[in-house]
């Protein structure tokens, strides 16, 4: 009778000890304790995953995964002898497995258990009941073959060889043993920065919302104070790329400065890569901002909140026996009955749904729908007649086939509906209907090459509608029809990259993207070659460095539904980015990462940053370069004492003719404080220093040129477009402040009440040398979950 | 199975959800406007007689006129044309500017700018045209200070003769005013503004009156001593009494109520304090510059003769309709100055 036995490695345990010591948080991680003992076939056997007692959300509950299904471990042909091998198996959110290494070769006992275990499934770890992805330490005993009597079909590891007629394979140990569960992230590229969603909730000013936490994070730099929108590395709002479970979406705020158009449910995590991105993120010049959604869950479960001005809700529930899941959120606000109250005849209105149904069609095939949308809505009544102000909208529908190859690869393949539109003016539609279709391979080759490739061609139909109501000599209408011109635009893209562990901690992973873009009877063609290197000079210091290429068509100024340029025939704006820097975890749950960075643009639509001027438009085109150091000190929120400090030094600038100026928001220091505190009793404190230089005040001198005193003749101009040292609006800083009382009813039920303001001093901000605001957001709500 | 098609089934009605609302306003009324010089003004010759006898005879006069606007509390605009063409105004007219759409009682607001790069061409007028008004570089006055000002919205290129003598002027004005609130006047009455109907169309009319440049209101009469005599040296100690100082920015004291009769102050003649600028204190080459003008100061004003011309009278030469009202406001400078030449 072979029997698998998976355990703790008690040495491993007692490395670990010495860091959970340390704090609460990881002394939660010390109970759980998980141990399986029983035979191979145990699928069926009780998985006993430890559950840790009711914990308040700043100590998450966190269940270790466990062993669904597995192939049998061979017995290695040309082995003999007993081995045990330790492998560090690292399951992803779905279950599946990302990584398994052994900690120490013992050939070929470790490499033939890193490639099978690789195949397995488990029940993916949770933290607060969410699946997440986790390492998990494994201990497989192979014994030598023996020859026994024949094995029921359905044992596992019971393998015939010529010369090993039955030999059992990894053989478990008989004793009952632990295991060591560590969840983790998503193991990044270099130059990526993550948070996660329970720690965004703990960051005052946020509103608990991911997206709103990008502007605390390196080489952001805001535009103004509480308006979402932001400068990554110098590269305009315009050139950021938003992507929600790798779906394009045009904005993520409703009406610019409220909430996201996601509910926060929903969301795992957010990444903002700040340049040189993984090959599969292209056609945006400045950076990329990756949501990823939760891992769907089969077990009823869901959270809502009431707020001072919203009021949002999402559930999740299994079928089929948990082969299926159903999301439904969404989110409505109530501000225009507020809104009219303070401002006659103002009517604000926004809203947000999402929807998700997954289908596991076979336990290596999953089938997915996924649907959001947002819309928003900014009318005023007047005399009894509402004119719409501004009113945008977006849904997305997406189709999604996962296959998990048995050679340990995974096959993603999608279809994607969308469709955008912004009402401008009342009377002017502008619309998009977007097609996208990607497919990608993940595929492992061994346990130092992981390659990557994938193709997704997408359609954008922009229809840009005529005012009903116009003067037809207009030449702001004509104007706006040429910029934004009704057109189709196809891009087809092919990239792939591929990880190289050259050495043990050192990964190299080049990377080549390839884009052709049609707009009209323009076309254009985007090679983005990418390179990014992780280096562990020792444990818990790594160098990294990343490089690349990315082009994008012409952009907005703001990413507006439906709003692009349609002037591809001027060509691709490229940036050429590049950045090194170290990762050091300084100390225990402490991360420090230092980077500096140094950003050259090309043929850049950043109207923002090109000064008034009657030859001037949106779509003038500059070049450019960003420079700078970023310093990120990351202690995670959800501890007892968690805090950010993030501070950006930078200079950008912009080149227009002979005329060498600051962008237009080139702030030189930026700086983003935060402190959480567990106060006791399930209070919770926090509160947020955000301080920034002032940008460079915006100036239309004229100087230079002579005319002639002959009326009719044409002057010669030499015009000085833009002074290259400005004076700058004052620095600003404010102060945000948040407090929560958790009531935990039990292991998955809660109820809390958070309190929280955004720029509590009142501080009002200097633009262009007028005075803004003070820019206020109190928020008081209830948010419960279960 | 059920499960999943139901969700599916609600998350495609979603997708194909577009909420956005349909203009559903009432059809709204159209307000057509054109420019024109006065009726006793003839674009061929452009001819006139100043209150102090000059004939003053136009070779050129350029406007950038335009930026029109209905408003008003009680007025749903639907379009504005918030654009500006370059008019010569020695064009047969009256000449098109644009048409608006709205509904309600609406007063209009339009500008007289620096033609920009979209500035629609009128009849006569030529693209480098555009390019020398735009980019024209004046000499103008900032307080007492002479400085430059990039760009003309008004150019006015002519002579005034009087009993044989003959001067040339070759004037530009760079800064931008905005004309709001205008509204007719009937019988000394200023009308609560246009009452635009859904389905029709009104035709306005804005005047361009170029006798206002050589004249200027204040808001008290001043003394009869004030009227220079061709001999006349302007007296650099000829300070304005409390009575007769004009209004801090120099303009036009402000609109009246509607519904109230509107108080005409008399215009001051200007043309020979204009004259005596060159001839008398100027450099007498019978060309009137900016800088002669800005050694002038005229009883009666604490402004120079360059900044009445540039700031008194240069708004004035606007008018809704053939004698409406509106309130002038002085936009945002182009360049330091703003701008006479």
């Amino acid at each position: 009778m072979s029997q698998l036995g998976i355990c703790a490695n008690p040495a491993s345990r007692t490395s670990r000890k010495r860091l959970v010591a340390r704090s609460r948080a990881f002394a939660l991680l010390a109970s759980l304790q998980v141990c399986w003992v029983g035979s191979a076939v145990a699928q069926t056997a009780p998985a006993a995953a430890g559950v840790a007692a009711p914990q308040p959300p700043q100590a998450p509950t966190l269940v270790a995964p466990h062993l669904l299904d597995h192939a049998p471990v061979d017995y290695p042909k040309e082995a003999s002898g007993d081995a045990v091998v330790l492998l560090v198996v690292t399951v992803n959110a779905d279950g599946s497995v990302r990584d398994a290494s052994a900690t120490e070769e013992h050939a070929p006992f470790s490499e033939l258990a890193e490639q099978q275990v690789k195949g397995w499934r488990f029940e993916p770890a949770t933290r607060d009941g969410v699946p997440v992805a986790a390492k998990v330490r494994l201990e497989l005993a192979f014994r030598a073959p023996v020859l026994v009597p024949a094995e029921p079909i359905d044992e596992p590891a019971a393998v015939t060889t010529p010369n090993h007629p039955t030999t059992p394979g990894a053989a478990p140990k008989p004793e009952q043993e632990t295991i060591d569960v560590t969840v983790v992230g998503e193991r990044r590229p270099p130059m990526v920065t993550t948070l996660s969603r329970a720690e965004v909730r703990q960051i005052p000013g946020t509103f608990g919302d991911p997206f709103r936490a990008l502007e605390l994070l390196p080489g952001v730099t805001p535009i103004i104070s509480g308006l979402p929108y932001f400068y990554v590395r110098g590269a305009p709002p315009g050139n950021v790329g938003y992507y929600v479970d790798g779906i394009r979406v045009p904005y993520l705020y409703h009406v610019a400065i409220g909430p996201s158009v996601v509910h926060p449910g929903m969301i795992e995590s957010v990444d903002l890569y700040s340049g040189g991105y993984p090959a599969p993120y292209g056609r945006f010049a400045g950076g990329v901002v990756s949501a990823q959604t939760t891992a769907p869950r089969t077990t009823l479960h869901g959270e809502g909140n009431v707020r001072l001005y919203d009021a949002g809700a999402m559930v999740e529930g299994g079928f089929a026996n948990g082969r299926g899941t159903v999301l439904l959120g969404g989110r409505y606000s109530y501000t225009a009955a507020l809104l009219s109250l303070a401002v006659k005849g103002l009517q604000l209105d926004y809203r947000d749904y999402q929807a998700r149904v997954t289908y596991d069609v076979t336990p290596n095939d999953r089938i997915s729908a996924l649907g959001f949308g947002a819309y928003d809505l900014l009318a005023q009544e007047k005399n009894g007649i509402s004119t719409i102000g501004f009113g945008s909208e977006f849904y997305r529908g997406q189709l999604r086939w996962d296959h998990r190859l048995a050679s340990g690869g995974q096959v993603r393949t999608s279809m994607t509906l969308g469709y955008d539109q912004t009402s401008i003016g009342g009377q002017r539609n502008a619309q998009d209907r977007m097609l996208a279709v990607r497919s990608e391979l993940d595929q492992p080759l061994n346990s130092y090459l992981r390659f990557r490739v994938g193709i997704d061609t997408m359609r954008d139909g922009y229809r840009v509608t005529k005012p009903v109501y116009d003067d037809p000599d207009n030449p702001q209408s004509q104007r706006f029809q040429d910029t934004f011109p009704s057109r189709t635009d196809m891009v087809t893209g092919l990239y792939s990259d591929i990880a190289i562990e050259v050495q043990k901690g050192f990964t190299v992973t080049p990377g080549l993207r390839l884009d052709y873009y049609k707009s009209g009877d323009a076309t254009a063609l985007g090679v983005d070659p990418r390179l990014s290197a992780r280096m562990k000079v020792r444990e818990g210091l790594a160098i990294v460095h990343s490089y690349g290429i990315a082009h994008q068509p012409p952009s907005f100024i703001l990413p507006v539904p439906g709003l692009a340029l349609g002037s591809l025939a001027e060509g691709l704006q490229t940036s050429y980015q590049t950045s090194a820097g170290i990762e050091w975890a300084a100390l225990e749950g402490t991360t420090v990462t230092a980077n500096v960075f140094n950003n050259i643009f090309q043929n850049m639509t950043d109207a923002l940053s090109i000064p008034e001027s009657p030859g001037n438009s949106i779509s003038q085109r500059t070049t450019g370069r960003a420079y700078g150091a970023e310093l990120f000190i990351h202690r995670k929120m959800t501890q007892r004492i968690g805090g950010i400090l993030s501070y950006t030094l930078s200079r950008s600038t912009r080149r227009l003719g002979d005329s060498v100026f600051p962008a237009a928001f080139d702030r030189r220091h930026v700086l983003n404080a935060a402190l959480a505190y567990n106060l006791g009793r399930n209070w919770r404190a926090g509160t947020r220093l955000v301080f920034y230089t002032g940008a460079p005040v915006r100036s239309t001198p004229a100087t230079g040129s002579t005319s002639s005193e002959t009326p009719t003749a044409t002057p010669t101009t030499t015009r000085t477009i833009a002074n290259p040292d400005p004076p700058r609006d004052p620095a600003f800083y404010r102060i945000d402040l948040r407090l929560e009382k958790l009531w935990q009813y039990s292991e998955t039920r809660h109820l809390s009440f958070v309190a929280e303001v955004l720029n509590a001093t009142l501080r009002k901000e200097i633009y262009n040398g007028s005075a803004l605001g003070p820019i206020f957001v109190p928020s008081l709500g209830l948010e419960g979950a279960f | 199975m059920k499960s999943p098609i139901v969700g599916l089934l609600i998350t495609s009605a979603l997708l194909t959800t577009a909420c956005l609302p349909a203009d559903v306003r009432p059809e709204p009324g159209r307000v057509v406007t054109d420019a024109s010089l006065p009726k006793e003004l003839s674009p061929e010759k452009l001819t006139f007689t100043t209150s102090d006898g000059w004939s003053i005879t136009l070779q050129r006069f350029y406007v950038g006129i335009g930026n029109l606007a209905l408003s008003g509390d009680a007025c749903n605009s639907y379009a504005d044309a918030r654009y500006e063409r370059l008019l010569d105004l020695k064009q047969p007219g009256p000449q098109h500017l644009s048409q608006l759409w709205g509904l309600n009682t609406c007063t209009i607001d339009f500008s007289v700018g620096v033609p920009q790069k979209d500035t629609v061409l009128g009849a006569g007028i030529s693209e480098s045209d555009r390019q020398f008004m735009a980019n024209a570089v004046l000499p103008t006055t900032e307080g007492t200070n002479l400085t430059t000002a990039q760009g003309m919205a008004v150019q006015l290129v002519g002579t005034a003769s009087k009993a044989g003598t003959e001067l040339s002027f070759d004037w530009g004005f760079a800064d931008r005013v905005r004309l709001t609130e205008c509204q007719r006047q009937k019988d000394g009455v200023l009308e609560p503004g246009l009452t635009v109907v859904g389905g029709e169309t009104l035709n306005i009319t804005l005047t361009i009156d170029p006798r206002k440049l050589f004249g200027a209101i204040v808001p008290l009469a001043p003394s009869a001593s004030a009227a220079p005599s061709a001999s006349a040296k302007p007296s650099a100690s000829a300070k304005p009494s409390a009575s007769a100082k004009p209004s801090a920015s120099g303009l036009p004291p402000a609109s009246t109520a509607p519904g109230n009769p509107l108080v005409e102050a008399p215009a001051l003649p200007l043309m020979q304090w204009i004259a005596n600028a060159d001839l008398v204190s100027g450099n007498a080459n019978h060309r009137v510059s900016v800088e002669e003008l800005s050694r002038v100061n005229v009883p009666g004003f604490v402004l120079s003769l360059a900044e009445i011309l540039r700031t008194v009278s240069y708004p004035s030469m606007f008018i809704y309709e053939q004698n409406g009202h509106c309130t002038a406001e002085e936009r945002q400078r182009r360049g330091p100055g703003g701008g006479l030449r």
